[in-house]
């Protein structure tokens, strides 16, 4: 009894949230589909790190940091241009996307760095 | 006449100050300007006493391996640097300078040297070493400025640049000569808070960033970069608990975390530890609370159904929390993610050092922090920091609570250890800035108002400090103005004997080197002694270049720096057990310690002497440490051996053991024939004020090879094997 409910539930709320969804505008449909792929990728590095081992470890660490900082940044680029948050209504995409711009290429000096 | 008159009225037109009139704003920015300027030269200058009653030189112990590093980043550029294995120290064994040491220090000392000597001033490197924290001092008010008015407003911003330049917790670790990694550390420290806070308050990525590129600084400067890393996330934990949680926080913590994270990586002596460390998993963890706390706000947001939403957190919560409990205990039990060190232990637990580990006990600034040290370190800030934290609970805002959780974690902190009362200056001169500040803007819009007006609105900030006489103004309204401004004289008188007290500490407690010392003599005139250096010459001019000096700990910087020669332990500690090695031979008797110093290699052994000059920090007064690090590797030594009656003592009835030991005779050789103060026997040890129980000291194995003019300094030639017929 309990186990369908959830089930129930778990159906409901993927529909609902699909079609919630659907009305996101396209820009941030762009951004969510680039940080699935990052944190897609984190996850396939994570799991042959699993399989294989860790040795470079600074390897390692650079790939999945760096899928995951790219991830973090346009989740934060996605905040910014998202005109439903009221928090950041003055600040002009343009702007937001040079920040995110500059932010990504320190990240990606200091991975390369890292990378050994 | 009439011409002079005419050029008289045309000076007053000009004088008028009409045609010099700055709007209120330019004035106001005007003398903010010139304000800060002050402050930046006072800060700076404050921190010369010790280069004026002596000379420009290095301070104390670490500073010295500080400036042989910078030393050497200049003359060898900054690969060499960084791959230098150094053999001059912890003989035999070595050690890889570059990986373990932080290099921030010495970057930031030879990129002020090179720039120097590229604009064609010829400074030796030395000054720029000695200059270095005075001048990061200056730089700390200016961040401490725009921290305040952030905070606050540019008013107690002043305050705050004002209070912190002359603040003695924060002089004692930056006058000049002291150069030592917290004299940049404080500046970087402040800077990511700053950066931080700016960052929390609007949300963009750029300072954001900046804060990461502070944090980078501040780990390559100084190990207290584990408060930064344990305060921020703890502070993103309290907005969330109190329902703060904003975008703006998510963009700030999740960008400085991220960048801050990999730009430390780059430290080589900090490496992984980001990610492998227990002290750094809090804010690995506040990491991912943020995403799952992130998404489902979105999921919220999309959904717009609170049933369905209540389903949705559950499942997530639910599996998100045993996912983290089981990963840091698997991490934790594999061993992946290594236990807290004792360090950190000690700082939680103050007891813990003193049980487990003497070596850090054995620190006097490890020590727990007296009251009297309080007072002597924040002076009136010590009572206005209540104050100020009444304040910030009054306008409550992000960057508030973040002011008030620093203030009361390094509180805490500095309350567990002397050193970090360092820590916690910057805190508090900026809370205490803000009572400061808001009081007197209080005080001065009562005294500038109009009688007519009401004074219910502006009265009631002046009663966070000065509750007594709230009372009085509210009920009393003609005295208002009269009790306004003698409360304003009070604050003035306060404030200017808090300048007083800083000079005093400054040019008395803070200023010694402590390498030169520096004595009254009967007469009132000074006396010098410059013992240390003498030593540290003669071992560089009169011993083989390749000679292994055995000393305690404290002075293996010095010895390396200064007199250029292989020590066997420094002030580095990183090898518990070659430090209790030595500590055992200083504990054991001659031929027992001969036969470890034979496996040492040691060809001089120096010992510190104070019982000629009275100077009390000498080896005898730490003697028990060594026994105590010594015996807590090699069980042979015991503590109760060294004492009677639970004990420590010097004279006729000290123990045998202790009478016989190799620094016992090392000290005391020849001292037995000396008269050090009239009217007593000759022997009379004035560092302990008895007279010493072994007067007539025979060496079998070592000989006397130099002691200094007072004795401060002895230092004995190991002597070869004997012939074995």
């Amino acid at each position: 009894m309990a186990r369908s409910s959830t089930a129930k539930d778990a159906q409901a709320l993927i529909q609902s949230l699909r079609s919630a969804y659907a009305a996101t505008p396209t820009n941030l449909k762009i951004i969510d589909l680039y940080i699935i792929f990052a944190v897609s990728t984190a996850l396939i590095q994570v799991v042959y790190m699993a399989l294989v081992g860790s040795f470079p470890f600074n390897s390692f660490l650079s790939g999945v940091l760096s899928c995951v900082g790219t991830a973090v940044l346009a989740v934060c680029l996605r905040i910014q241009v998202n005109k439903e948050n009221k928090e950041f209504k003055d600040l002009p995409p343009e702007r937001a996307f040079a920040d995110f711009v500059l932010c990504n290429l320190v990240l990606h000096l200091v991975i390369m760095n890292f990378l050994g | 006449m009439e011409k002079a008159s005419d050029l008289m009225s045309k000076l007053q037109a000009l004088l008028s100050m009409k045609a010099w009139k700055l709007k209120t704003k330019q004035q106001e920015l005007l003398i903010r300007v010139s304000i800060l300027l002050l402050v930046y030269v006072l800060a700076f200058i404050t921190r010369l006493f010790s280069v004026l009653r002596y000379e420009s030189m290095i301070h104390e112990f670490d500073p010295y391996f500080n400036y042989r590093t910078t030393l050497y980043l200049t003359q060898n550029g900054f690969y060499d640097f960084w791959n230098w294995f150094d053999s001059e120290s912890w003989y035999p064994l070595g050690r890889i300078i570059g990986g373990t040491l932080y290099p921030g220090l010495m970057v930031t000392a030879a990129i002020i040297y090179w720039t120097l000597r590229f604009l064609r001033f010829a400074v030796h490197i030395r000054e720029v070493c000695v200059l270095t924290a005075p001048f990061f001092a200056s730089n700390t008010t200016l961040v401490a400025y725009f921290f305040g008015k952030e905070l606050w407003d540019s008013g107690a911003g002043l305050v705050a640049a004002a209070l912190i330049a002359i603040c003695p917790g924060y002089i004692s670790r930056s006058v000049a000569g002291s150069y030592d990694n917290e004299g940049v550390a404080i500046f970087a420290l402040l800077l990511t808070f700053y950066l931080f806070v700016k960052a929390v308050k609007t949300g963009l990525l750029a300072w954001a960033l900046a804060s990461a590129f502070g944090y980078f600084y501040m780990v390559s400067a100084w190990g207290g970069y584990v408060f930064i890393i344990n305060l921020i996330p703890l502070y993103v934990l309290v907005l969330l608990v109190t329902g703060r949680y904003s975008m703006r926080l998510y963009v700030a913590y999740n960008c400085m975390y991220i960048l801050g994270m990999l730009l430390a990586m780059q430290i080589r002596f900090v490496g992984f530890q980001h990610v492998q460390s227990g002290e750094h998993m809090a804010a690995m963890g506040v990491f991912f609370l943020m995403q799952v706390f992130y998404f489902l706000d979105w999921v919220k947001h999309q959904l717009n159904d609170p049933k369905l939403f209540h389903a949705f957190l559950r499942i997530t919560v639910s599996s998100a929390v045993g996912l983290g409990a089981i990963a840091l205990g698997l991490g934790t039990a594999s061993g992946y993610i290594s236990p807290w060190t004792g360090r950190f232990y000690s700082l939680l637990d103050p007891t813990y050092a003193k049980d487990h580990i003497p070596i850090i006990a054995s620190v006097s600034e490890h020590q727990p922090t007296a009251w009297s040290s309080f007072m002597f370190d924040f002076h009136i800030l010590l009572i206005l920091f209540p104050a100020g934290l009444y304040f910030c609970f009054k306008r409550l805002s992000d960057a508030t609570i973040f002011i008030v959780m620093y203030g009361l974690t390094s509180m805490y902190f500095a309350g567990v250890m002397v050193r970090l009362i360092l820590v916690a200056t910057p805190a508090v001169c900026l809370i205490s800035a803000i009572a400061v500040s808001a009081t007197i803007k209080n005080l001065t819009q009562l005294v500038r108002e109009k009688p007519k007006t009401t004074h219910s609105g502006s009265a009631k900030g002046t009663t966070g400090t000065k509750t007594s006489s709230k009372g009085s103004f509210d009920q009393s309204l003609p005295f208002q103005k009269n009790g306004a401004i003698a409360l304003l004289l009070g604050v003035f008188y306060l404030l200017s004997r808090y300048a007083i007290h800083c000079t005093w500490v400054t040019s008395e407690a803070y200023s010694s080197p402590s390498i030169v010392l520096a004595a009254r003599g009967a007469h009132g005139n000074r006396i010098i002694f410059d013992d240390y250096r003498e030593a540290y010459f003669w071992l560089r001019q009169n011993t083989p270049p390749d000679a292994k000096v055995m000393s305690w700990w404290d002075y293996g910087y010095q010895i390396t720096a200064m007199g250029n020669r292989t020590v066997i332990v420094d002030n580095n500690t990183w090898n518990n057990t070659h430090i209790a090695t030595v500590g055992r031979a200083m504990s054991s008797y001659e031929d027992e310690a001969y036969e470890i110093m034979q496996s040492l290699d040691v060809d001089y052994v120096l010992v510190v002497f104070g019982g000629v000059t009275g100077y009390s920090s000498d080896d005898i007064n730490k003697f028990l440490w060594m026994v105590r690090i010594g015996g807590g590797v090699f069980p042979v030594i015991k503590e109760p051996d060294y004492l009677v009656n639970g004990e420590y003592r010097v004279d006729r009835g000290a123990a045998p053991k202790m009478l016989n030991c190799l620094m016992y005779k090392l000290s005391y050789y020849r001292f037995g024939e000396l008269t050090t103060e009239f009217g007593k026997p000759p022997g009379y040890d004035r560092a302990r004020g008895v007279e010493i129980g072994n007067k007539d000291v025979k060496l079998e194995y070592l000989e006397e090879a130099f002691t200094t003019s007072n004795w401060i300094v002895r230092i004995y030639k190991v002597k070869p094997p004997n012939n074995r017929w």
